[in-house]
């Protein structure tokens, strides 16, 4: 196999997607291509309440978005076709290993980085800034595989209060200040 | 001369104490970020928005200027000392850079791409300083229905020259310009898309979509592998330092990068990262040394670099002339802008001439300092590389909240931000690209606008884009750029298919 050698300029310049592109139908393919396609429907749908008001207008506030809509659900309609007729040929032809080479994704891990992040965002401004970055930043490390509770409270509190100084006192952006008030 | 006048004043207000400061602490700061595994320029950029944004318009941008350079030498040093491209144009540096690290000429590879950026970063700005007043001045006369026509085409270069499905692209794409859509239409006051919600009044806030897409769905790409298989970092053995046969060797590849990358990069299309691809193979094929390629070969760090500053540094041009950002790191710049209320584009030199020549000459000084900082500095650059990626995710995550936070000062903006990052994950594991989504989104309104315009002035006539010679020349290489690349691959496709069905 000649072919084994490619060139590798331009070959890993594909890479990325390339893999992507020919690896067997994917629910999560499926998903992009069904969120792509939704996308576009709400801009054609919501496009309709606009209407160009008083006066004339060669184009009006709806022709654009319209355009956009379309082309967006095009696209989404595409892909869900690709995506099907991979699954029928996945059905048809020998089943390809289903494991994947890199150990499989942990799902459950990115699950509960999303819910963590969006509890931290939710309690940013009741609690304040430095408090729920320091939580955060604790909570995170575990997940991501240290295993030094004591470390990264230390690490996460030392950053986030060295932040809030920073940026709330000396560049005077506002942060949430939350329920402890520091003086000055 | 006009133009020295110009920069003689440019240089006045970025010598100041406090712009010199600036840009110290801009290229520190971008070095030291960029170099985190990982974080390319974009990300970077997007993370370090809200530390400019104390400042005013000037410093600010001034310490962009270093920030960019900074994150982008950052990211050549993850290439060569842990086989870690921070962005797809950092890809090449790889192939003999690591080699080269491994083989204990980490060193000289880290010179040859500090050298060789600064070199081509000075002879890239000597360029913007000629050549972008002029274009700005072609600018102007430039009519909507030819400006659409030229955004179309850096849309569909940036879609279709990368990756390898251009329907994925244009999926990208197509959710960007939507993402643009929405707000407060700005010729008639009618509000599109916001479902009633205020923060959307002004439009999706792009700065939150940028750092989620860049740096959120980064840490959740971390979290979802398992951990313990960070690459191993190759430490510096020796001096930093080039001998003098690798300094016979460098030149000319720095020169030849220079000379593909400044014109690609300064068109208003796509594809700033296919320079550094086309140097890395010139240069593999004008050397005598074919045996020593793919394991170190010096040429292949020095070319690809100086074709990488060169082209990004081009980047400028169209940026600044025109408006039209032509790739992420651009796009995060334009959004920098953005939030003084500075429109770039043929007006910029005129309405905002302190300003963008100040930003001129702070490149040629950013550079400079990055030179002489960096290189006696990159031990303990490389330090940073050690840090636990559990702790070094955390932290970015903080600083990712921090930055969306201090630009709105709503809460609906973080969430937001996290949303985007979720979304970008999906995306990027099922092949979309993300540049065509940041893109879309920045440059949607302008396209709009120019649209619209142009329809106007042809009292509703449609067909004015493909009347109009110029506009139709443009549209029709849009149309070729977009079905050429899609054809190739095909048959590409066609010819290794019985092979990787085999394998």
């Amino acid at each position: 196999l000649t072919a084994a050698t490619p060139d590798p300029g331009t070959e890993e310049l594909d890479a990325a997607t390339t893999e992507a592109a020919q690896k067997p139908a994917s629910w999560e393919t499926m998903l992009c291509a069904v969120l792509v396609g939704t996308l576009g429907l709400v801009l054609l749908i919501g496009s309709r309440d606009l209407d160009g008001g008083l006066g004339y207008q060669a184009v009006g506030p709806a022709v654009f978005p319209q355009l956009v809509g379309l082309g967006t659900l095009t696209c989404g309609v595409l892909l869900v076709i690709g995506e099907i007729r991979r699954l029928l040929a996945a059905a048809r032809g020998p089943r390809s290993a289903a494991a994947e080479p890199d150990g499989g994704t942990r799902w459950s891990h990115v699950a509960a980085m999303v819910l963590v992040l969006a509890a931290y965002g939710l309690v940013l401004e009741p609690v304040g800034f430095w408090q729920a970055s320091g939580v955060l930043f604790t909570v995170l490390a575990r997940l991501l595989g240290s295993r030094r509770l004591i470390r990264d409270a230390v690490v996460g509190f030392a950053l986030s209060l060295t932040v809030y100084f920073f940026f709330d006192r000396v560049l005077e952006v506002q942060l949430p200040e939350g329920f402890v008030h520091f003086a000055g | 001369l006009d133009v020295l006048d110009h920069l003689a004043a440019g240089f006045n207000a970025a010598l100041l104490l406090q712009n010199l400061a600036l840009a110290l602490l801009g290229v520190t700061i971008g070095t030291l970020v960029g170099v985190l595994p990982g974080l390319g320029p974009a990300t970077t950029l997007s993370l370090l928005l809200p530390v400019t944004f104390s400042l005013d318009a000037t410093g600010a941008l001034v310490m962009f200027a270093g920030l960019y350079y900074g994150s982008m030498y950052g990211g050549s040093t993850t290439a060569i000392l842990m086989n870690v491209p921070g962005e797809t144009s950092s890809i090449p540096t790889t192939f003999e850079g690591y080699p080269m690290a491994r083989r204990g000429r980490g060193g000289a590879a880290l010179t040859t791409a500090a050298v060789g950026s600064f070199v081509a970063g000075t002879v890239t700005t000597v360029g913007i300083t000629f050549l972008a007043p002029v274009i700005s001045d072609v600018g102007k006369s430039v009519q909507p229905a030819e400006y659409f026509a030229i955004i179309v085409f850096a849309f569909v270069t940036v879609t279709a020259l990368v990756g390898n499905s251009v329907l994925r692209g244009m999926a990208s794409l197509f959710v960007g310009l939507g993402i643009g859509v929405v707000g407060i239409d700005a010729l008639t006051g009618q509000a599109r898309y916001t479902f009633g919600i205020p923060s959307l009044n002004d439009g999706i806030p792009l700065v939150a979509v940028a750092v989620g897409l860049f740096a959120v769905s980064e840490a959740l790409g971390t979290v979802s592998k398992r951990p313990g298989r960070q690459p191993p970092r190759i430490p510096i053995k020796g001096k930093v330092w080039m001998s003098r046969a690798e300094w016979k060797r460098s030149w000319r590849p720095w020169l030849r990068g220079i000379a593909i990358g400044f014109p690609i990069g300064s068109l208003p299309a796509g594809g700033a990262e296919i320079p550094t691809f086309l140097s890395y193979n010139i240069e593999k094929t004008l050397s005598k040394r074919q045996d020593e390629w793919g394991k170190g070969a010096i040429e292949g760090v020095a070319g690809p670099e100086a074709a990488n500053n060169a082209s990004s540094s081009g980047t400028m041009v169209p940026l600044l002339t025109l408006g039209i950002p032509t790739s992420s790191t651009a796009a995060v710049m334009l959004l920098a802008f953005q939030m003084y209320n500075i429109q770039p584009g043929p007006l910029l030199f005129d309405n905002n001439s302190g300003l963008v020549w100040t930003l001129i000459a702070s490149l040629y000084i950013g550079n400079l300092m990055l030179l002489v900082l960096n290189l006696p500095m990159i031990k303990l650059w490389v330090k940073l590389l050690a840090l636990p990626e559990s702790l070094l995710t955390a932290g970015i995550l903080i600083f990712a909240t921090l930055g969306v936070w201090s630009i709105s000062r709503n809460i609906f903006d973080v969430l937001l931000a996290f949303g985007a990052g979720l979304v970008g994950f999906v995306f990027q594991r099922s092949g979309f690209p993300i540049a065509p989504i940041i893109l879309g989104s920045v440059l949607g309104p302008l396209l709009e606008q120019q649209f619209r315009r142009a329809v106007s002035f042809s009292s509703g006539d449609l067909s004015v884009f493909v009347s109009r010679p110029a506009s139709a020349v443009i549209l029709g290489l849009s149309a070729v750029a977009l079905f050429v690349p899609m054809v190739m691959r095909m048959r590409t496709r066609r010819r290794l298919a019985p092979t990787a069905s085999g394998g």
